[in-house]
């Protein structure tokens, strides 16, 4: 096979990208030192110019999610995310602020410009009304909402001076999940899929385990400017987990077995006719891809197979934890059986008028889970490969627009929050970063979302940097113009 | 070479690869491209320090893979020899920049090929492809011609017969080619095919996004508006003028409509920073100007000056500064005559009858409360005013505390009285339009200043409204700069006129060389949106110099240029090359055009497909979107919107007409890489999903168009098998089956039958309704197939 013929990591199979190598390469002619261009692109390439030469079969290579070898040696195989919709409270959860005990009430005027309607005016201090204790080797602190993963702290690292920039819940949300708080940008998961494809095709590589959709739609599991085959597929609750996968009810099976032969034959005879079209090419692959699903995902979506006793560890026997519960399991089979990528929502943290009740009830969803995925993931093995992600959009203030003592309130507040880490090479037990006294900003070491993502696609085995795509005019990457690691919990 | 050992030159190339690769990675390594390039470095010591240990960092791990890849006997020998094979095919490109004048070239001399003669964009596109030593693929028969051109013009498959017509007709090719491109570009169809291109480029959709995705329930007038200019080839300088400035200029009620254009992009309506709200919506527009009319991003000098174009960061704010005074503001413009069509005016009956119901149900309460109030104060109920009355429901009347009204009954008012003022389907049909409008007299003008980093909090230099400086304005225009400065009028009519000026290089380049990549697959600038030095640069500068130069000189009209395209030999080009394999050697891209682009029909072009063959297309115009049907999974209820379908007389329209929410694509053309309207597209994707299989094989819309498709076909041919599959195939594919094909389908009719007859019965319905099953099943695996799905 010809140098020319092999497909690059960029330049693949839907022609939209034809233009985008194209321009690339115009692009960096352009600095004036013409070659400097095709050193890169071979640097961007090589990889998957190995691999191509390793494969054979023009189809796979034209095959978007086919398998890519990772830009270094990649520590978590696939990623669990654990998103806490509405933006849970840290100093309620994991970041104790004492100072809050002695300032209880104190009120104060917040004026300044830019900031938001929400949060101005006269405020009031508030402590937070759950208790927190020292827990594992590591003392880490955990307020008693989180009871039961708090047994499994030494497998956690927690950063506590995380930092975003939007109060608002949708453009929240679209940065803590695409990097840019507005529409229209890949996802995490997509970015994942892209740089490493698939390891087992009869599922989709990326998942979603939400029923419904948020504020915003798509955005937070779309695909972006990125091609749509990269986009999260939602598996709902119950018996059709995704949309139109079985033939409707006028068919069986056989019948549509018998379609199917038909269309591969005239399929064919059309691809006789018109050689040299990858596309054509995946477009008959896709079917096959497709009938197998129809067995495939029923099977990896039968929580109900699992023995009773791993359904108590995630608390599928209680009504509060059922539903939580059958999502994190529901994550686990994937993983198992090789998605890479798996989004997985609770809601309920958006407590302005009450975090006492809010919380409680938010957190009693999702802790016994919680505790019961680590636990579960560590005994199958599963825990060093697979990296657990636990975050909201935002975290919340330290201090309420009421006085009401019985019914603390609290806004929005992207100046500081606490996330997690678990398993895929990250190290547990370790505590990063601090939030002032009163926890209203990150202080010290403190970490944008840029950089949370910039480990993720690190622990993924990829680079933040050279995994890019061309549009509008540039290269884009998931944490567009910055981003550093998290060094303190590889 | 020797193996693992990287030559020097390799470790400078690399250097400034790397360089190239972090121009967007932040400043330390954003400063490394200037050092290269010769400039002194600048900046604190610490961050050149720091910048120098990243660069040896990224160099040693750059060093340490090419000796990985050393390792492979060949590797950098090849790596080498690809080098010099790209730079001597980048070598022989024509020089070109988008920002010099545009030339009137002439087309080069005739060529001896008699086909390739007639059409001047042949003379230049055969010439770049013989100076390449390439020769074209054959022209396509007429029958896939055929099929082509009317789905470009009209974005709907042609029927048999006007297939058969063109395929009979006597006339020579050229003559005979130009009546079927005459009766399309008169077809209403085609502005809605064109319109529906312009769309993508700028960002409609009926609602906000965000949160709350409020509805924009009169913004399908301005969708309307386009497809009315592109059906009466309204000028496209008019077109520019219309939607930049049409309030100022004298362009009449449409003028208003048009200025939607600054409605169109997402807006966060919700964002409790109202100085961070106006500033991202002024940045929205900006670069939505920006890439719409000049083909350029300006996203990049937003926040610093443009590292490879010439667009300076005050170039950015100068052109915002035209932007700057837009205030946001729906306008009363009566619906006019082709706007109330019988279905707007059913519509609005309809609408009128709902909310007369609703303030009869109000009316009713109030007089209820009225009377109780009347009761409680001993006085009659003709003595309470309406005031009175809406002060106690409030609490603060006069007897404050000591109102007769249950809560509930006060819940009731309140939401009653809310479900009559925010009835959306009347606000749909109200004579205004979502529009924009300067600033009133007395209103602070706002300031414009450049932000560096994009920071709102540390705004720099004011700037004034300026013309990019990389373009040679036209000096009377300049002239005009100093007269608005500090105005509230005229800005964006002077902007109007910078735009669409016949000495602007950007503005009719960027358009004709859309028409092209619709046309043909791809542009002659193939990035269509970024006409920039990070862009493709162009495969034909004269060609489209000359297209450009033609284009404004025969009065800025869509429809010639149509004509002149698709009546060429270039654009009769087969996909089919019989010696691609050394072609693609030469031109791998085939930017040369030595063969067609394969193209997908786009995802509303599909679902037109669909209705029309199966003979459900309704072909009504206008008016305000309907909602698709949604997979019952998904539910009705969303955050702050309710998603219920129209009726089915809705639901067979173009799905241009389909209501666009930001928050929730349709499915089905979601998975077919429709346009996400939260950012300008350029130009469509064609991803190959699995989800695109689900919806095509087993989705409502796809089984139930199968349903109609073979009902159709009975109704008009028969109970003929040969006869059916004969139909379904010219219907589909606009060609008659194989003997081969003929045998397949055939069976799998007999097989389908049997089988799902053996499942229903012998009673004589079900028998017949296996019948049309069977051949509906025929019709699915058709609408499935690649031939469907393509344009040869």
């Amino acid at each position: 096979m010809s140098h020319d013929d092999r497909p690059t990591r960029a330049d693949e199979s839907w022609s939209g990208a034809e233009g985008a190598t194209r321009g690339r390469r115009e692009f960096f002619f352009s600095l004036g030192a013409g070659l400097g261009s095709v050193a890169l692109s071979w640097l961007l390439h090589e990889d998957a110019l190995r691999a191509a030469e390793a494969g054979g079969k023009s189809r796979d290579e034209a095959d978007p999610l086919r398998p890519k070898p990772p830009h270094h040696a990649a520590r978590a195989k696939s990623c669990i995310f654990l998103l806490m919709e509405g933006g849970p409270s840290h100093v309620d959860t994991f970041d104790p602020k004492p100072k809050l005990k002695d300032l209880e009430g104190k009120s104060f005027q917040r004026d300044e410009a830019l900031v938001s309607n929400q949060t101005k005016g006269k405020r009031y201090l508030v402590s937070s009304p759950f208790t927190f204790q020292r827990h594992g080797e590591c003392g880490m602190d955990v307020s008693e909402l989180f009871r039961e993963t708090a047994a499994r702290v030494d497998d956690i690292a927690f950063v506590r001076s995380v930092h975003a920039d939007s109060d608002n819940h949708p453009a929240a949300l679209f940065q803590l999940t695409t990097g840019m708080p507005s529409q229209g940008n890949p996802s995490m998961g997509a970015w994942a899929i892209y740089g490493l494809g698939t390891l087992n095709q009869d599922l989709p590589a990326y998942v979603v385990l939400r029923d419904g959709r948020p504020y915003g739609g798509t955005t937070t599991w779309g695909s972006g400017y990125l091609p749509a085959c990269f986009q999260g597929t939602q598996l709902r609750s119950g018996s059709r987990p995704v949309l139109d996968l079985e033939p409707s009810g006028r068919m069986t099976r056989g019948q549509q077995r018998r379609n199917l032969d038909l269309l591969f034959e005239i399929n064919r005879e059309h691809l006789r006719r018109m050689p040299r079209h990858p596309e054509l090419e995946a477009r008959i692959a896709a079917y096959e891809l497709a009938f197998r699903m129809q067995s495939s995902v029923p099977e990896a979506a039968a929580v109900g197979d699992e023995p009773e006793r791993v359904r108590r560890l995630y608390g599928i026997d209680q009504d509060a934890t059922r539903a939580f519960g059958q999502r994190c399991l529901l994550a686990r089979r994937l993983v198992e059986r090789g998605v890479r990528f798996v989004q997985v929502w609770s809601g309920g943290w958006d407590s302005h008028d009450n975090v006492l009740g809010g919380h409680r009830s938010a957190a009693r969803r999702v802790d016994r889970p919680i505790a019961g995925l680590l636990l579960d993931l560590k005994q199958r093995g599963l825990l060093d490969e697979t990296l657990v992600v636990w975050g909201g959009e935002f975290g919340r203030t330290p201090d309420s627009r009421s006085a009401d003592k019985k019914k603390p309130g609290r806004d929005h507040n992207p100046g500081a929050m606490t996330m997690w880490f678990a398993g895929g090479g990250v190290q547990g037990g370790r505590i990063v970063g601090a939030t002032d006294e009163l926890g209203n900003k990150a202080a010290e070491k403190p970490y944008h979302l840029r950089d949370v993502h910039a480990t993720f696609l690190h622990l993924m085995g990829l680079d933040q940097e050279e995994l890019v795509f061309y549009h509008g005019g540039r290269f884009k990457r998931l944490t567009d113009t910055g981003g550093q690691l998290v060094r303190e919990i590889l | 070479m020797a193996r693992g050992k990287a030559p020097k030159t390799l470790r400078f190339l690399l250097v400034l690869a790397l360089a190239a690769l972090f121009a967007h990675g932040g400043r330390r390594h954003g400063r490394l491209a200037a050092q290269d390039a010769g400039d002194p470095p600048g900046g604190e010591q610490g961050e050149t320090a720091d910048a120098a240990a990243t660069q040896d960092a990224a160099l040693e791990r750059l060093l340490s893979r090419l000796e990985e890849l050393g390792e492979e006997p060949g590797a950098v020998e090849r790596l080498l020899a690809e080098l010099e094979r790209l730079r001597s095919r980048e070598n022989a490109k024509p020089h070109w920049s988008p920002f010099e004048p545009i030339l009137r070239p002439a087309p080069p001399p005739a060529v001896d090929d008699p086909a390739w003669q007639e059409n001047p964009i042949d003379a230049f596109v055969l010439a770049r492809l013989r100076a390449s030593g390439l020769e074209p693929a054959p022209a396509v028969t007429r029958r896939v011609w055929i099929r082509r051109v009317t789905v470009d013009l009209t974005g709907l498959p042609p029927t048999p017969e006007d297939v058969d017509a063109h395929i009979r007709d006597p006339r020579p090719e050229l003559e005979a080619s130009a009546a079927v491109v005459d009766r399309l570009l008169a077809s209403p169809r085609h502005g809605e095919r064109w319109a529906r291109h312009w769309l993508d480029v700028v960002r409609y959709a009926d609602t906000d996004g965000f949160a709350i995705d409020g509805d924009r329930p009169t913004l399908w007038r301005y969708r309307d508006y386009v497809v009315r200019v592109f059906n009466e080839d309204r000028p496209f300088d008019r077109f520019v003028r219309e939607q930049i400035a049409g309030d100022e200029i004298d362009a009449g009620e449409d003028g208003i409509i048009a200025t939607g254009f600054f409605r169109l992009g997402p807006y966060e309506a919700d964002n409790m920073v109202p100085e961070q709200r106006r500033q991202d919506y002024l940045d929205e527009i900006t670069r939505a100007t920006g890439v719409a009319f000049l083909g350029l991003t300006m996203g990049c000098a937003r926040c610093h000056d443009h590292k490879y174009d010439p667009l300076p960061t005050r170039d950015y704010y100068s052109l915002q500064a035209f932007l700057a005074p837009i205030e946001r503001q729906d306008r009363p413009v009566p619906l006019r005559g082709e706007e109330l069509t019988d279905e707007v005016r059913d519509l609005r009956r309809r609408a009128a009858a709902e909310l007369g119901r609703r303030e009869g149900d109000l009316a009713v309460l109030r007089r209820w409360l009225r009377g109780k109030l009347a009761a409680a104060r001993s006085k009659k109920p003709q003595e309470i005013t309406e005031k009175e009355l809406d002060e106690a429901l409030k609490g603060d009347g006069a007897l404050k505390g000591k109102e007769p009204f249950s809560d509930e009954e006060k819940k009731r008012h309140e939401t009653l009285r809310k479900t009559v003022s925010e009835f959306s389907a009347t606000k749909a049909f109200r004579g205004s339009s979502r529009a924009i409008a300067n600033p009133p007299e007395g209103k602070e003008l706002p300031r414009t200043r450049i932000l560096p980093g994009g920071n709102l909090a540390t705004p720099g230099e004011d700037v004034e409204p300026g013309f990019l400086t990389a373009v040679k304005s036209p000096a009377s225009l300049v002239a005009r700069l100093g007269s608005v400065k500090g105005k509230r009028q005229g800005r964006r009519a002077l902007l109007a006129d910078w735009l669409a000026s016949p000495d602007n290089p950007l503005t009719p380049r960027v358009f004709v060389n859309r028409v092209w990549q619709y046309h043909l697959g791809a542009g002659i600038v193939a990035t269509s949106g970024d006409f920039g030095v990070n862009g493709s640069g162009a495969s034909h500068p004269e060609l489209l110099d000359y297209l450009a130069g033609r284009f404004i000189d025969g009065g800025w009209r869509l429809k010639p240029l149509h004509r002149l395209i698709v009546l060429s030999r270039t654009y009769r080009t087969s996909t089919v090359h019989p010696g691609s394999e050394s072609c693609e050697k030469v031109d791998p891209e085939n930017r040369l055009l030595w063969r067609a682009h394969y193209r997908r029909l786009e995802a509303e072009a599909l679902r037109d497909a669909l209705l029309a063959v199966s003979g459900r297309l309704r072909t009504a115009m206008g008016g305000p979107g309907f909602f698709e049907e949604i997979p019952d999974e998904m539910g009705r209820n969303f955050p702050f919107f309710k998603w219920l379908p129209s009726d089915e007389e809705q639901r067979r329209r173009r799905s241009l007409y389909i209501f666009q929410r930001r928050n929730l694509v349709v499915p089905m053309l979601e998975a077919f890489d429709s346009a996400d309207p939260s950012q300008s597209c350029e130009r469509r994707r064609t991803s190959v999903t699995t989800p695109q299989v689900f919806h095509l094989l087993n989705g409502r819309f796809a089984v139930r168009a199968s349903r109609h498709f073979a009902e159709r076909v009975i109704r008009e041919v028969g109970s003929d098998r040969r006869a059916q599959v004969e139909r379904i195939f010219r219907l589909a594919f606009a060609r008659p089956p194989g003997d081969k094909e003929m045998d397949v389908c055939r069976r799998l009719l007999a097989e389908q039958l049997d089988d799902r007859r053996r499942v229903s019965g012998a009673d004589r319905t079900a028998q017949v309704e296996s019948y049309v099953e069977a051949l509906a099943d025929l019709c699915l695996v058709v609408f499935n197939a690649n031939e469907f799905l393509y344009l040869e």
